[in-house]
């Protein structure tokens, strides 16, 4: 374990803590900023970053830090849930296809390349067009766009486990197949998996935002990050801490995430 | 006549400051024309950034090297500060280098005619005419000893085997007629009839005139073509004199591991553990026509093991001989069950193997194991020593007991704190003494060991044959040894098989073959070991 810790570097580390702290904000919101999200003070709005207002305040006077920490549970838990919408469908893809027959490989592989072939925003506005625009819409919608490349990665490297030399001589030494999967293919590809999804997380804050603020997620009351730029985006020229901040916190996460991810890669290899 | 190289206190030194790691420390070398210096040593003696540094390509391959020597003249010029451009004109006109990667040192687009033409034409103080330097890449690829030179040309290193392959890249380095060639390892990857060639050619050359430095951990390779050996140990020379004096009677302690190490002789009392074959017991192992194919792309299909039969008896070690390709690994692997033949049976103790369902054999799997010849390849990295050799324990159906890996380590001479480390972090000798810890754990009658020394230092693979020979007479084991060397087999077997092209040319006792060889591939075979 501390190993681990020195092989993440003055780089990881910082990434691991800020990382730490918004899974604070979204656990305990209450901790980092304790006061109301939806409190409003019209005697108070339009007021720059300063001395107990971090971020500032927005039109109706609500306190724009509150705000971006209530926040984080959405915007993050929206990232979270799509990209385990993603890494599920990719798991039964993937070990469908690296594991199965050759038919299912071929076919899952098709399917794979059909939802590779459409952007995620397309996607999106596919099943807004059904759904009707909501955060559910726009988890699934990004769950689906990542889910291919996540597929493709595990099935590669369950192939590779699956022909390596240590599998052979598993299956020599007279173990059965669900041995060998519990024993060394799930391990085995699983383990690179956990630094490409961390790496995607950061991606999926991004994207479920990018959706809000073009209206297809959360609305603007919410204090979802990407609703939150969208709102500010009307006073972008006389208040600009209205989308700076939240702004900055979404960098901030996937840069966090990011680098926590090729660290973890690193380790793992 | 003056020497074509003379280095004196050669330094050479990987990184700075705390970190350095100093590969070279004083080698002097000299080379007369026409003379061949063997470099020999273990792996991580420093023979290859010798070899490199010889062509001012010590630095080559990312990290940077400091090179320093006392004297290192190179055809008449004082190399120590030449500039890289300077390098470039001396390298392939004066100096050639062959490398052991036959296949990755061509360029699989180009044709070997273009690749050969490459090494004249890098020199424009020489520039000739189109005509002229076409004829001298034809004398090169003849010179080289390739059959019709001109079709050669015209082919690219995918058509062309692994010896051809290894001659058009002496033909590169021969093209500019430089005066020395430093060739390093240059027939490790061929097999033992096709490296006699190389070593013939390279006879050849160095009678001819060409000056040669010859890198190679192989002493009997090394004694057909050097006239003066040069023993590296941890860049440091610690032995050098004349081909016959050093590897007939080292003075140091070093060489004469070294070279006591090099397989001869017959296998060593107590001969055979096991009883001569008696007709009432069923053999161990016994395959009764054995036949394997495999599709060939476009079309046809290649019988990799074709028609072939073999007893190993009880308590035996049967040796299974043959180049690549000869279809021996195929035959190990049948013999594992890993495979199932298309036609033939192998049976197991009498009772039917090959034919068994692969559910009712798991149980007996236990009865026969593998030693691998990459046992790095075999273990799953995530995993310590321990969890490997405990893992073999419950595949078997037992709860490891208290010190029971201990236990199992200690057969293959190797201490308990093995069992903490990964196998990465092992040596090529540990991993394969682990490996074979690995197999002894399911207590089997057989063991199929597939090259289990190729890759093994030549001081390792001794103590790794030893190892074999003495847990084949202490547990009574019944083994096979498949090898390439029959000097290898020779050591550890009772009983060998030849194989050529899927089938078995010869069989029998050891040193009956070893004596009067019937088969002329055995003879070429036994010519080209010793």
């Amino acid at each position: 374990m501390r190993g681990t810790a020195r092989r993440l570097g003055v780089p990881g580390g910082v990434a691991a803590a800020v990382v730490a702290l918004m899974l604070l904000a979204v656990v305990a919101p209450g901790v980092l900023a304790p006061g109301d999200p939806t409190a409003i003070d019209p005697a108070g709005a339009m007021q720059a970053p300063g001395w107990g207002v971090w971020f500032g305040t927005d039109e109706s006077g609500r306190d724009v830090w509150t705000r971006v920490v209530h926040g984080a549970s959405s915007s993050l838990g929206v990232g979270l849930a799509a990209t385990a919408i993603g890494t599920g469908l990719a798991l039964v893809l993937g070990f469908a296809a690296g594991l199965g027959p050759r038919w299912l490989d071929v076919g899952v592989a098709r399917v794979v390349e059909v939802l590779y072939a459409l952007p995620t925003m397309v996607l999106a506005l596919l099943l807004v067009a059904v759904q009707g625009p909501g955060v559910a819409a726009s988890v699934l919608a990004v769950g689906l766009a990542t889910a291919p490349g996540y597929a493709r990665i595990l099935r590669a490297r369950a192939r590779t486990v699956a022909g390596s030399g240590y599998v052979a001589a598993a299956r020599l030494e007279g173990r059965s197949g669900a041995w060998v999967l519990r024993r060394h293919v799930l391990p085995n590809s699983l383990w690179p998996l956990v630094a490409v999804v961390t790496l995607g997380i950061g991606q999926a804050v991004v994207w479920v935002a990018a959706l809000s603020f073009i209206g297809l997620g959360a609305k603007p009351p919410s204090s979802e990050w990407g609703a939150m730029l969208n709102a500010g985006r009307l006073y972008l020229t006389t208040s600009w801490w209205l989308t700076v901040c939240p702004g900055l916190v979404i960098t901030a996460t996937a840069a966090a995430l990011t680098v926590l991810g090729r660290r973890l890669g690193r380790v793992a290899s | 006549m003056t020497d074509v190289l003379t280095v004196e206190d050669l330094h050479v030194t990987f990184g700075r400051g705390a970190g350095a790691a100093s590969v070279l420390r004083g080698v002097s070398l000299r080379v007369a024309p026409g003379e061949c210096v063997a470099v020999v040593g273990e792996s991580g003696a420093g023979k290859s950034v010798l070899s490199r540094a010889l062509l001012g390509l010590a630095g080559e391959g990312g990290s940077t090297a400091t090179v320093t020597a006392a004297r290192f003249d190179l055809a008449g010029q004082d190399a120590r500060d030449l500039s890289q451009r300077r390098w470039r004109r001396l390298r392939g006109a004066r100096v050639g280098l062959v490398m052991q990667d036959a296949l990755g040192s061509l360029d699989p687009l180009r044709t070997v005619g273009a690749e050969v033409r490459e090494a004249l034409e890098a020199h424009p103080g020489r520039r000739r005419s189109r005509a002229d330097r076409h004829e001298a890449v034809l004398t090169a690829l003849a010179d080289a000893g390739l059959d019709q030179p001109a079709v050669r040309a015209a082919q690219r290193s995918g058509d062309l085997s692994g010896g051809m392959r290894q001659r058009a890249l002496i033909a590169s380095a021969i093209v500019g007629s430089p005066d020395l060639l430093v060739l390093d390892e240059p027939t490790t990857a061929l097999d033992a009839t096709v490296a006699a060639g190389v070593l013939a050619l390279l006879a050849r050359l160095r009678d001819e005139g060409t000056a040669m430095i010859l890198v190679s951990h192989d002493l009997r390779a090394v004694s057909r073509v050097a006239d003066r050996v040069v023993v590296l140990r941890d860049g440091v020379v610690v032995e050098q004199g004349t081909t016959a004096q050093v590897l007939s009677a080292p003075a140091e302690a070093y060489a004469q591991r070294l070279v006591a190490a090099v397989p001869r002789g017959p296998k060593p009392p107590p001969a055979t553990g096991g009883a001569p074959s008696s007709p009432d017991r069923p053999a161990a192992l016994e395959g009764t026509g054995l036949r394997r194919t495999y599709p060939l792309p476009g079309g046809g299909a290649l019988a990799a093991v074709d028609d072939v039969s073999l007893r190993l008896e009880h308590g035996r070690a049967l040796g299974v001989v043959g180049e690549s390709g000869s279809g021996k690994s195929t035959l190990a692997r049948l013999l594992l069950a890993a495979e199932r033949p298309d036609t033939g049976e192998v049976r197991r103790d009498g009772e039917p193997w090959s034919s068994l369902d692969e559910r009712a054999r798991r149980p007996l799997r236990r009865h026969v194991r593998l030693v691998p010849q990459d046992p790095l390849a075999s273990t799953d990295p995530r995993l310590d020593v321990g969890a490997v050799l405990r893992d073999a324990i419950t595949g078997v159906g037992r709860r490891p007991e208290r010190g029971e890996v201990d236990s199992l380590l200690a057969q293959v001479l190797l201490g308990p704190e093995i069992a903490a480390r990964r196998p990465r972090t092992l040596s090529g000798g540990q991993r394969q003494r682990v490996a074979i810890a690995r197999a002894l754990a399911a207590d089997p009658d057989v063991l199929v060991c597939d090259e289990p020394v190729s890759a093994l230092d030549v001081t390792v693979q001794a103590e790794i044959l030893d190892l074999l020979r003495d847990l084949q007479v202490r547990r009574g084991l019944s083994l096979v040894l498949i090898s390439h060397d029959l000097a290898v087999v020779r050591q550890v077997c009772d009983d060998v098989v030849v194989m050529k092209d899927g089938r078995v040319v010869e069989h029998g006792e050891v040193e009956r073959v070893w004596a009067d060889p019937a088969h002329p591939f055995t003879r070429a075979l036994l010519a080209a070991g010793r």
